[in-house]
């Protein structure tokens, strides 16, 4: 794959998603309140006037709160938009990280594949895996906190 | 008219003669025989001797019965001496002698009883005073040996006291030396004290300039804080500004790329730009570091600052209360200084005193030596007076017998009638 790839932290965690996944980065605000939604797993950001829904990275990959966030990375599929609040996007490589060694997915995370990279591990992840993940999240938690899911924003 | 009895004798003799010779003469003439005649006329001759002899010797029989009576201690015997009429001779004088010689028997007898009376008398007065001398002796000799025994343990209290007194003379002695070093050294801590007050004074000067620098280096480590707070918030709208810039060299990077080989050189300038970003983010993250830096050793400075103004403020205080301190420690040690003379000089006096004292106790001592030796002479004497007093008493009892036999052998002379 010679499509370049964004590299990004969330936690303690440096992950990687294909640059074409990603339609925009934008600087983390605060988060408004999705009812029904806790503010620790998603929120609402205004994106220069937009609203943008976005779910906490942490979350999406390791089932727990990622941390401070400073970016925001802004995925499209389709029709969806979706923002994924990570820590720090650090840069862009030209070509696929050269992971080596046993690859580690986990089964409730099969939008992240865990590669060897270095000194650490690189969660390289799938962006339609992870937006419909998200997508996901966020109508559990709404069906958990008593409301039948709709289609609504989502 | 006197007669010798050698006279008398005579006269006899020739009476008897003269009657033996008219008998002679006048026999033959009355018939009787010549041969009745001569025995006749010896029997007349000696019962005419015979009445003269006894008429001769009837005083010295009278004599002799009143000399029986005087030696067997009759002393009443009446010796009745010749009246006028008859012829004095030997026998008169001798009856005189022995009635003289009764009178002053009598006399002598009669004092010789009244004396033996006296005698007995005082001999038993004697006796009984010389008991109760004897039983005084006695007890004034035990009591005499208790005085001696109290007078040595007078003696040994004494010399003890003595050398009590002169161990506390010598403590009162030594006292008074540390008085004086006292003194001394009161003195000098008084001058340090002083000398102290007036280097604290100056101290006092240097640390009130020092507060004043002190307080002036607070002010200006307020106004550096200020700055460097000025400076951070530079640094922060630098960092924002390259956080930004990375922001959009990002999303610049994103349309190069989706805008594939046409966006390949606008990739090279966002790549650019972001470096730039990067570069300057990490300056800034620099200059914060070196902030942050300024600002923990400025806090730190403030702190201190802040310390040393409150400290300041109590330093002020403490100053002050050490330079009363001392100023009251000054007057403290000039007032002890001025006790301690006055009790040094007191202390002098009382060695003095405690040396009259050991030279009085030994003065005491010497003479309860003197007494206790004394005592034991007088000791010593009393029983060698009361040996003389017990062989008083048994002299005194001696002659009580011997008073007793006077008196038993005056009794034997009865010098009036009916008297014993």
């Amino acid at each position: 794959m010679d499509s370049p790839w964004l590299r990004f932290w969330i936690g303690d965690s440096e992950c990687a998603i294909p640059l074409h996944a990603v339609a925009e980065v934008t600087s983390a605000g605060i988060p408004h309140l999705i009812p029904l939604v806790p503010l620790q797993v998603a929120g609402i950001l205004n994106v220069r006037g937009e609203p943008l829904p976005a779910v906490d990275g942490g979350v999406l990959i390791r089932g727990q709160p990622g941390g401070p966030h400073d970016h925001v990375l802004v995925l499209t599929h389709e029709d969806a938009r979706i923002g994924i609040l990570v820590g720090h996007v650090s840069q862009i490589e030209r070509s696929v990280p050269s992971g080596s060694g046993e690859d580690e997915t986990d089964t409730e995370f099969k939008h992240v594949r865990w590669v060897n990279d270095g000194d650490g591990s690189l969660g390289l992840i799938d962006p339609e895996a992870l937006i419909k993940r998200a997508i996901e999240l966020l109508k559990d938690q709404r069906s958990l906190m008593g409301e039948e899911p709709c289609q609504s924003a989502f | 008219m006197r007669l010798e009895l050698t006279h008398r004798f005579v006269l006899g003799q020739v009476a008897v003669a003269v009657v033996a010779v008219a008998l002679a003469r006048a026999m033959p003439g009355w018939g009787i025989p010549e041969w009745g005649a001569l025995p006749l006329t010896l029997l007349v001759c000696v019962a005419l001797g015979w009445l003269l002899s006894k008429r001769l010797t009837r005083r010295f029989r009278d004599l002799r019965t009143c000399t029986n009576r005087i030696s067997q201690g009759d002393l009443t015997a009446a010796i009745d001496l010749p009246r006028g009429g008859y012829l004095s001779d030997e026998t008169v004088d001798l009856a005189g002698s022995i009635q003289t010689m009764l009178e002053n028997l009598r006399e002598l007898v009669e004092h010789i009883q009244s004396a033996a009376d006296q005698v007995t008398a005082s001999s038993l007065e004697l006796s009984d005073t010389s008991h109760a001398v004897n039983q005084k002796s006695g007890e004034i000799a035990a009591t005499m040996e208790i005085v001696a025994e109290g007078a040595i343990r007078q003696l040994d209290d004494l010399e003890r006291n003595s050398a009590s007194s002169r161990e506390i003379a010598e403590a009162i002695h030594t006292n008074a030396e540390a008085a004086r070093d006292a003194f001394g050294f009161v003195t000098e801590v008084s001058q340090r004290a002083a000398s102290g007050v007036e280097i604290s004074q100056r101290s006092v000067e240097k640390m009130q300039a020092l507060f004043e620098k002190a307080d002036r280096a607070g002010q200006l480590v307020f106004q550096f804080d200020q700055k460097l707070r000025s400076v951070h918030r530079i640094t922060e709208m630098i960092t924002s500004v390259a956080d930004k810039t990375h922001l959009l060299s990002l999303n610049a990077s994103i349309e190069a790329a989706r805008a594939g080989d046409a966006g390949r050189g606008f990739s090279v300038v966002a790549e650019e730009i972001r470096l730039l970003a990067e570069s300057a983010a990490g300056s800034a993250e620099q200059i914060e570091d070196l902030m942050r830096q300024l600002e923990d050793e400025s806090r730190g400075i403030s702190e201190v600052m802040r310390e040393m103004g409150e400290g300041v403020g109590g330093g002020r205080e403490d100053i002050d209360g050490i330079q009363h301190s001392l100023e009251r420690i000054r007057d403290a040690a000039q007032a002890a200084s001025q006790r301690a003379e006055e009790i040094s000089q007191q202390a002098d006096g009382r060695v003095d005193q405690a040396e009259q004292v050991v030279l009085r106790f030994e003065d005491i001592s010497k003479v309860a030596r003197e007494n206790a030796k004394a005592t034991d002479e007088m000791r010593l004497g009393l029983s060698a007076q009361t040996e003389g007093i017990e062989q008083m008493v048994g002299h005194v009892s001696r002659l009580l017998d011997t008073s007793t036999l006077l008196e038993k052998l005056a009794r034997r002379f009865r010098i009036m009638k009916g008297s014993v």
